[in-house]
């Protein structure tokens, strides 16, 4: 018996139309991906972004509004200054990171139990915000985990009365509460890689009326200062009075933040970046926001 | 007997098979595309937020270059606030990259540099200019940061059943309904209105300055729907 076995393959032209259209959909599927990717990526870390910003806003915004300033004394009602070594992995620190210790009237006193037997009365409580460059859950300063982290710490109202109130240099008297200040409860948020405070001075001069703006940061010029204190008796500019807006008033504070992506973190943690590179590298993992607070007008 | 068939795909079938892939991808961005769209609009919603304390600082505040033009900071704020319902006079908000070195009248001027590192060579500000003075906009919009907004300022006026509603006349009027040219004339303490925010698709000042600034009174006409209002008021 005769077995006939029919065994047509593929032309070479047949072969080559099912490559091509192979490809044409394997390339275009490849293309949307590539961008639905992206967008995705790029659309995360701009929700992450946002969101830590807007929790260092929020949580900096309510203390600020309440502000709690009395004057015809000699006493540190509010304290910005900058870092004398900013926070960072070496070679990497932050540009700019204001520290600030103020008076105010949070609601989360006493841990919120306010009007219980946990309340020891009063209402006025200091707070502290720092950017630290640490890890958050191990609190130390971790090769591996460290980020740049902004925390705020609350000084309970009795506290707050006993140690600091009614102090001329709350710099000084604020120092026994430091150790304290990156404990896990005082978390606000992570990866801000600069955070600057400006203040916005309506004063007089000559009977005119004026407004001045002064940066508390370390980059010079004609408004940046290092110290900026709001006491009893005026506005202390580096610690010394005498500034022309010493007698003014505070109108606003501007709370500038620049908030790093995760690549950008790992690639500052790890690397010795010449400056060139090092910008570079921001400008396109970076995002920036900033929002004006209204302080109480006496 | 074997029998083998070995029939190729046939050209209907291979179009069927390209038609549901293109399909398939249709339907994916599609879903894809207006959640991205939905991301943005959230977070421009934020940034709107995040402006509206400076627009109520600014019309609070009589800076030195204004002092020619108004005498308080509330003929300020009539000013702006009553000519806000035009798209040439519409109040406009951005952020920009200030230059911490440089003040004048108590703002950071514009960062002029093409790059640099955000807290040393530039800060991020907030900025509220009117568009139609002769001011520094279009200084300070080549240092812009993210997305701008125009904003329409309207009058709150009591309504029949007493509830507080915007103004659909335009302008500002008196408690009894009576229309005012100036805030001298102007009887009450304070000018409650609802401020409007809109997407600019554009940061340029020739946008501005131009298409932007000829679309008259029709806000939504040519910006579209605001992402966000706010109830303000501002004090004499």
């Amino acid at each position: 018996m005769k077995t006939s076995t029919s065994k047509n393959g593929f032309t070479l032209v047949e072969l080559l139309v099912a490559l091509g259209v192979t490809a044409i959909i394997v390339s275009m599927l490849v293309a949307i991906t590539a961008t639905a990717l992206d967008g995705y990526s790029s659309s995360r870390n701009q929700v992450k972004a946002s969101r830590e910003a807007q929790a260092a806003f929020n949580q900096f915004a309510n203390d600020l509004e309440s502000l709690v300033v009395r004057s015809g004394n000699e006493n540190d009602w509010l304290w910005f200054s900058t870092e004398t070594t900013n926070p960072g992995p070496a070679n990497n620190q932050s540009p700019n990171a204001t520290r600030a210790v103020f008076f105010t009237r949070p609601t989360d006193r006493y841990n919120g139990a306010i009007n219980t037997s946990n309340d020891l009365g009063g209402d006025v409580s200091a707070v502290s915000y720092r950017l630290l460059y640490r890890d958050p859950v191990t609190n130390s300063e971790d090769q591996d985990f460290s980020t740049f982290v902004l925390y705020r710490q609350i000084i309970n109202p009795d506290e707050t009365f006993e140690n600091l109130l009614g102090e001329e240099d709350l710099e000084t008297a604020f120092q026994q509460f430091e150790a304290q200040q990156s404990d896990a409860e005082n978390f606000v948020c992570e990866n801000i890689y600069e955070f600057t405070l400006t203040f916005e001075i309506e004063y007089t001069e000559n009977g005119e009326p004026l407004t001045e703006r002064v940066v508390v940061a370390s980059t010079g010029g004609q408004g940046a200062v290092d110290d900026f204190r709001i006491r009893g008796n005026g506005i202390l500019s580096n610690n010394t009075p005498g500034a022309p807006f010493e007698n003014g008033t505070v109108t606003t504070a501007t709370l500038s933040v620049t908030v790093i992506n995760d690549t950008a973190l790992e690639i500052l943690r790890n690397s010795n970046l010449s400056e060139t590179n090092r910008v570079t590298l921001l400008e396109k993992n970076s995002f920036y926001f900033a929002k004006t607070i209204l302080l109480p007008r006496p | 007997m074997n029998k083998h068939s070995r029939r190729g795909f046939t050209l209907m079938e291979t179009l069927l098979a390209i038609a549901v892939v293109a399909v398939l991808l249709t339907s994916f961005l599609a879903v894809f595309g207006p959640a991205t769209s939905g991301i943005r609009r959230a977070i421009s919603v934020q940034d709107a937020d995040r402006l509206a304390s400076a627009l109520e600082h600014e019309l609070a505040t009589l800076r030195e270059d204004e002092i020619p033009e108004f005498e308080t900071s509330f003929e300020k704020a009539f000013d702006w606030i009553s000519s806000s319902t035009s798209l040439s006079d519409a109040i406009i908000l951005f952020n920009y990259r200030g230059d911490p070195s440089q003040t004048l009248n108590g703002s950071l001027q514009p960062f002029t540099g093409s790059l640099g590192t955000p807290g040393q060579d530039y800060l991020v500000q907030s900025a509220v200019r009117k568009l139609g003075d002769d001011s520094d906009l279009e200084e300070f919009l080549s240092a812009v940061e993210g997305r701008s907004f125009a904003v329409r300022m309207v009058q709150l006026v009591t309504s029949e059943d007493g509830s507080q509603e915007p103004s659909t006349g335009g302008g500002i009027v008196n408690l009894d309904g009576s229309s005012v040219s100036d805030a001298d004339s102007y009887e009450e303490a304070a000018i409650a209105f609802q401020a409007e925010f809109y997407i600019l698709p554009a940061n340029n000042f020739t946008y501005l300055n131009g298409p932007l600034a000829q679309g008259g009174d029709d806000f939504s006409g040519t910006l579209g729907n605001p992402i966000f209002t706010r109830n303000m008021a501002v004090r004499r």
